[in-house]
């Protein structure tokens, strides 16, 4: 027997409901100076490889250039961390930092032993000690070097995609993973529209929008062939300079959603993925309905929409940070003026 | 009284015999003479004849003296008998008549026999027979359990075919049984018969007491109906523990009738996070706490979320926590025990219910098939998972992890006789929850689904010996499906294990002596498991890995499927030495267990090699005793110290996110504690106890760690503390309970490193429950409940990763609290006739006060910021139960 009624349930649901608080400022809130990405160019590389390594900072002002020093950290996470690196990562100088450049933008020669360290190569086993254990790889089957970026009194880390192969895969899997593997390529912010029209990003000439209004912002990006054609220009999972010299004995990659060679360890063979793709928006006015965007890689769609309400006048200076899930990072700024 | 009459023969060889010589015809002289040495042997009664006391003497309580001259031959017959001293005719001719059958080794004089006489006086006193009595007698008292108040018209009889009726104190008593072990049958008009052995010695009093519980919960015709519970010393009474009927669970507020939910309102236990359902017994890990259906293991006591228990309250007769400390007879745990007594099947008819509230609804019945058959069958189904569905937006529906769940169980038992039966029974449980929080950005999509699926079955074997020994076989056999599935984004975290549980327990009790009891058993239990995972090391965290709510799992991952089969064998001997009448019981116990751990990979699959499993044989020594001294009336001392060995997980055994080498943990459990009895319903019990656990498997805590050692068994840990209960047993309209603990629970992960306290410490925790009836069907409970909060790793601060977003920066492991916990809850009940059945409507409110009690600390995204969520609102849960 039930003495209840559908109001009464409603209620009772609602009081089961976990209360979170409210934590303050949204991440896509631009309220002091930020770094809000790092960009390795290429996206990845192997041992040995140079990379130049950018960042985007910025504060409510707009863009700024603050001087960043850029320096790889060598240090192993312990395996209970939960964090991304090595707590020791966090310091300006030390055993473990080994310093790149500093500017707007560095060049690093991704260290020799980087796959050791963060990758699938076994480490140097210890006095005494059993053979060490390797970094496992993220989703996507990468690892990353990662980097120690001052600017300024803060700290922030960035990683930076290394290729080291595949670890425990038949020999036959981890040859064809070596020969059709191709490197990431960075993705690029095609367009920042507002309803549907092109925003500036030339801060002297913001676009003008009504204050107060939501308007819908949509990034968009290049779109990557669905298959492998050789010819097309772009070294995909299924070619190799074998099979497909034309493309890939130079591999270029594509700036959008690329397709990319991964081993599955569960079902230990190697299948082709499509890149996962994000956008996180970022504004100085104004607030973004969400702090984040994207398209999952089943999706093959190349735009991604927020909606973006208008502050009741002013300038609002925004950016675009467009991520791959494989490390890559592209982005773009707009410009606009409520009134 | 009857009276008897004995003669006493007192021979005396006197000069007045040697003067009496010269008058008897052919006799020698017997004597001294100075110039001659002759030794003289007086003759020696070797045949008496009793003389029959005159029945007019005898029945005026006469007494008197016959003093007779006998003449006895060389021979040693008597030749002649005459009166010296009369005590009157019937005496005289009594004494003479017995005398004149007398016969003597003859007397000699220098070593030859002669012919003498002599003089002898025949007593003839009346005295008290004297007779060994060769029966025993029986008596004793029947009260009710609950009200401890003595129950009258109750009939006890036994099998030879003597009864009697208690008087109005409950008492009985029935002279001259027949020694020897008879069964004893309790019964009455509105009794359920029942049976029970005593061993009868002759001579003796054996006196017992037994309770007698009412069925409240049954109506029956005249909702009178009476359970028998009897009261018989068993081996392995555990020095601590916490015993709550079902009776008295249903009505704790809080439970909403779920009996087993009483648990979480036990001295010794933390109160566990809203929604968890875990149970942490004295600071060890919720997965070191046995839980026991009738001596059968099973995974969890309650369904996700720890709205309800897995066994239909109809079905359990109570529920036990021993929270250390416990004898030989279990093991595989370093932490507590919970057991869960299932009702008795003997109802003489079908009984069943239907209850239903915000949360699920239930049925169950159970009574007799025919005189030798009873059955019970409960199910349960949970629906707030449907209820979200049908009167939520999606997104909200979806959003909140509600379980859904149900359970079953099914008992079937045929008595042989009262003294053998066999039960075949089996229980399944169902949970499944989702929880999906959708993000604009896939990258950052929580979806969650996790299901547990489990069952056993068993069959259970019982028989009481002629001789008042107790056998029980029970085999089981039980199979565990659970599954973990979640993804962060493109991390995922997936783990799935796939068990077959194979057990058998058996044991023997009996009694050698009257103050030893002696049980030998076999308890023995094999998993066979097939383990599925891939996502990050750390991910599902473990206990003490450094964790903040909310963040992503590392991005680092892999795989792994492997197989274990992890088995013991214990067999184990326990004693119960009732000594100094019963005041002092020492239990001295051993378990000796072979533990054996079988896996399927050492290595992480390396291409297509083929693999290398292990095969670990440990076997775990466990000595336990306890004691329990009766030092005064009213006071009870109670001490035991246990070994305790546990097997590792299945689930730690990967070579790629655990270490397949791992053994058994231990920990040594050692307690005190004093009992007083205040009234005959209220006890105050306080007890300290100090354990300590080796060997536990903790997180390899390297930056290079070992292959295959992703965790490693070099941790250790130590938990103490005091617990008190006051409890008042039902004591007319009401009982309750205050329980209140002090306690540390601390680990330390790895030899060399600090002592950090476990992530379930609780320092105080205070419940205090009440229920009242209020009579006209009306009861009102309350329970209040403080506790300490939970240790977290603080944030200092955050730092950003331009990759995988803000990171923290922890501060001390375990360094920080969730702020304390205080919550008041309530209850108010109806219950009505209808008909020959009973409803009951019953409001549990829970947070009464709307205290808002922080429930976890969650993190701004760049951790530079700190806030709570905040537990349960109050929350009124309306439900209903009709019982016939």
């Amino acid at each position: 027997m039930v003495f209840l009624n559908r109001s009464t349930l409603a209620l009772a649901l609602l009081l089961l409901m976990r209360c979170k608080p409210d934590l303050g400022a949204r991440e896509s809130q631009i309220a002091g100076p930020r770094l809000l990405a790092m960009r390795a160019t290429p996206a990845e590389g192997a041992q040995g490889d140079a990379i130049v390594y950018d960042a985007l900072e910025v504060d409510p002002s707009g863009e700024v250039t603050t001087p960043m020093d850029y320096a790889y950290c060598t240090l192993r996470k312990s395996l209970d961390n939960p964090d991304t690196v090595s707590f020791d990562c966090l310091a300006a100088s030390g055993t473990g930092i080994v310093e790149i450049g500093a500017g707007s933008s560095a060049t690093g020669t991704v260290p020799s032993d980087a796959c050791r360290n963060f990758g699938p190569d076994v480490p140097f086993a210890q006095p005494g000690q059993p053979q060490g254990r390797p970094v496992d790889p993220d989703s996507t089957g990468g690892y990353y070097q990662p980097l120690r970026l001052l600017f300024g009194n803060e700290i922030d880390i960035g990683q930076s995609r290394i290729a080291c192969g595949v670890a425990n895969a038949p020999l036959e899997a981890a040859a064809k993973f070596r020969a059709q593997y191709h490197m990431n390529t960075n993705p690029l912010v095609l367009d920042v529209t507002a309803n549907g029209a092109s925003l500036t990003q030339d801060a002297s000439a913001p676009t003008a929008l009504p204050a107060g209004s939501n308007v819908t912002l949509t990034t968009s990006w290049a779109t990557c062939p669905a298959s492998d054609v050789c010819g097309d220009g772009i070294c995909g999972p299924d070619e190799s300079v074998t099979a497909c010299a034309q493309d890939c004995t130079t591999p270029v990659g594509c700036s959008g959603a690329e397709r990319y060679l991964h081993y599955d360890t569960v079902g230990q063979q190697l299948t082709a993925l499509r890149e996962t793709m994000s956008v996180a928006w970022f504004v100085t006015g104004g607030s973004m309905a969400s702090d984040g965007t994207g398209r999952l890689g089943t999706d093959l769609a190349t735009t991604t929409d927020d909606v973006l309400t208008l502050p009741q006048a002013g300038p609002v200076h925004g950016w675009v940070v467009l991520r791959d899930d494989r490390g890559g990072v592209g982005w773009r700024r707009f410009e606009i003026v409520a009134q | 009284m009857r009276r008897a009459a004995t003669l006493i023969v007192v021979l005396a060889l006197t000069p007045a015999i040697a003067r009496a010589d010269d008058e008897l015809p052919g006799s020698q002289h017997i004597g001294t003479d100075q110039t001659q040495t002759r030794v003289i042997v007086p003759p020696k009664l070797v045949k008496f004849v009793e003389a029959p006391y005159p029945e007019s003497a005898k029945a005026s309580n006469k007494q008197a003296t016959v003093t007779l001259q006998i003449a006895i031959t060389e021979s040693g017959n008597v030749a002649l008998v005459q009166v010296v001293e009369s005590a009157g005719q019937d005496f005289d001719d009594a004494a003479m008549i017995a005398a004149k059958q007398f016969v003597f080794d003859p007397a000699t004089i220098n070593g030859k026999p002669a012919a003498v006489k002599i003089t002898y006086r025949y007593d003839f006193v009346i005295r008290q027979e004297v007779k060994k009595k060769t029966t025993a007698e029986f008596a004793g008292q029947v009260v009710d359990r609950v009200t401890k108040k003595p129950l009258a018209g109750v009939s006890v009889s036994l099998d030879t075919g003597q009864t009697a009726t208690t008087d109005a104190e409950g008492k009985f008593s029935i002279p001259d049984v027949v020694p020897g072990t008879h069964t004893i049958t309790l019964s009455g008009d509105k009794l359920t018969p029942i049976g029970t052995q005593e061993t009868f010695e002759a001579a003796k009093k054996l006196e017992a007491t037994y309770d007698v519980e009412l069925k409240s919960s049954t109506p029956s015709d005249d909702d009178s109906d009476f359970e028998i519970v009897v009261t018989a010393p068993r081996i392995g009474k555990q020095v601590v523990s916490t015993e709550i009927t079902a009776q008295e669970a249903s009505r704790v507020p809080g439970t909403q009738g779920d009996v087993l939910k009483v648990v979480e309102s036990m001295p010794g236990v933390a109160r566990p996070a809203v929604g968890s359902g875990a149970i942490v017994v004295w600071g060890a890990a919720p997965e070191d706490t046995g839980v026991y259906v009738d001596g059968v293991r099973v995974p969890r006591l309650y369904h996700d979320g720890g709205y309800r228990s897995i066994i239909h309250p109809d079905l359990v007769k109570s529920v036990e926590l021993v929270p250390g400390g416990f004898g030989a007879q279990y093991g595989r745990g370093l932490g507590g025990l919970i057991h869960v007594s299932l009702r008795p099947l003997d109802d003489e008819k079908v009984h069943g219910s239907l209850a239903a509230d915000i949360i699920d609804a239930a049925a169950g019945l159970r009574g007799p098939l025919s005189d030798k058959v009873h059955f019970a069958v409960a199910v349960r189904k949970g629906y707030l998972r449907e209820v979200a569905d049908a009167v939520a937006s999606p997104e909200v529906a979806s959003l909140v992890p509600l379980p859904n769940f149900w359970d079953s169980q099914a008992r079937i038992e045929y008595a042989f006789s009262k003294k053998e039966k066999l039960e075949l029974g089996g229980l399944v449980s169902f949970d499944h929850t989702d929880q999906n929080l959708f993000n604009p950005d896939p990258s950052k999509n929580k979806t969650e689904s996790k299901q547990l699926v489990f069952g056993r079955v068993w069959a259970r074997y019982t028989k009481i010996t002629d001789h008042n020994d107790a056998i029980s076989v029970l085999p089981y056999y039980g199979h565990n499906d659970s599954s973990l599935d979640q993804h962060f984004g493109g991390t995922p975290t997936e783990l799935a294990t796939n068990a077959d549980v194979f057990g058998f327990r058996a044991s023997y009790r009996t009694q050698p002596a009257k103050w030893l009891t002696v049980s030998v058993g076999l308890d023995s239990e094999i998993t066979q498991s097939i383990v599925h995972r891939s996502g990050s090391v750390t991910s599902p965290p473990r206990e003490g890995d450094i964790y903040v709510f909310g963040q992503a799992p590392s991005a680092q991952t892999n795989s792994d499927v492997w197989s274990a089969i992890i088995g013991s064998f214990a067999p184990y001997v326990e004693a119960d030495a009732a000594l100094f009448s019963g005041a002092l019981h020492i239990v001295p116990g051993i378990r000796v267990e072979p533990y054996l751990i079988s896996v399927s990979k050492t290595l992480p699959q390396q291409g297509t090699n083929p693999n290398i499993g292990s095969f670990v044989e440990d076997t775990a020594l466990d000595p336990r005793i306890s004691a329990r001294w009766e030092i005064a009336k009213r006071v009870t001392v109670k001490g035991a110290f246990g070994v305790y060995h546990q097997a590792p997980a299945a689930d730690d055994l990967s070579a790629v996110f655990g270490n397949p080498s791992l053994t058994t943990s231990f920990a040594r459990h050692s307690l005190a504690g004093v009992a007083y009895k205040l009234t005959k319903t209220t006890n105050i019990e306080v007890t300290g106890f100090y354990n300590v656990m080796e060997d536990l498997v903790a997180r390899n805590t390297s930056a290079t760690p070992a292959l295959a050692r992703a965790l490693l068994q070099d941790g250790s840990g130590r938990a103490y503390g005091v617990q008190m209960m006051l409890r008042q047993e039902q004591i007319g309209p009401f009982f309750g309970w205050i329980s209140y603990s002090i306690s540390r629970s601390e680990r330390q992960d790895a030899p060399g490193l600090a002592y950090r306290p476990f992530d379930y410490d609780q320092t105080h925790t205070l419940t205090v429950v009440g229920a009242l009836d209020l009579g006209k069907g009306w009861e009102v409970g309350a329970r209040f409940r403080f506790s300490t909060g939970f240790p977290r790793t603080p944030v200092i601060t955050g730092y950003g990763d331009t990759t995988y977003g803000g990171q923290p920066v922890f501060g001390a492991k375990n360094s920080t609290r969730i702020p304390p916990f205080a919550q008041l809850d309530a209850r108010v009940a109806k219950r009505f006739k209808i008909a020959k059945t009973e409803a009951e409507i019953y409001l549990d409110v829970q947070n009464v006060t709307n205290t808002i009690n922080p429930e976890e600390i969650v993190y701004s995204p760049d951790f530079k910021t700190k806030g709570y969520i905040t537990g349960l609102p109050i929350l009124p849960v309306l439900g209903a139960k009709w019982s016939f």
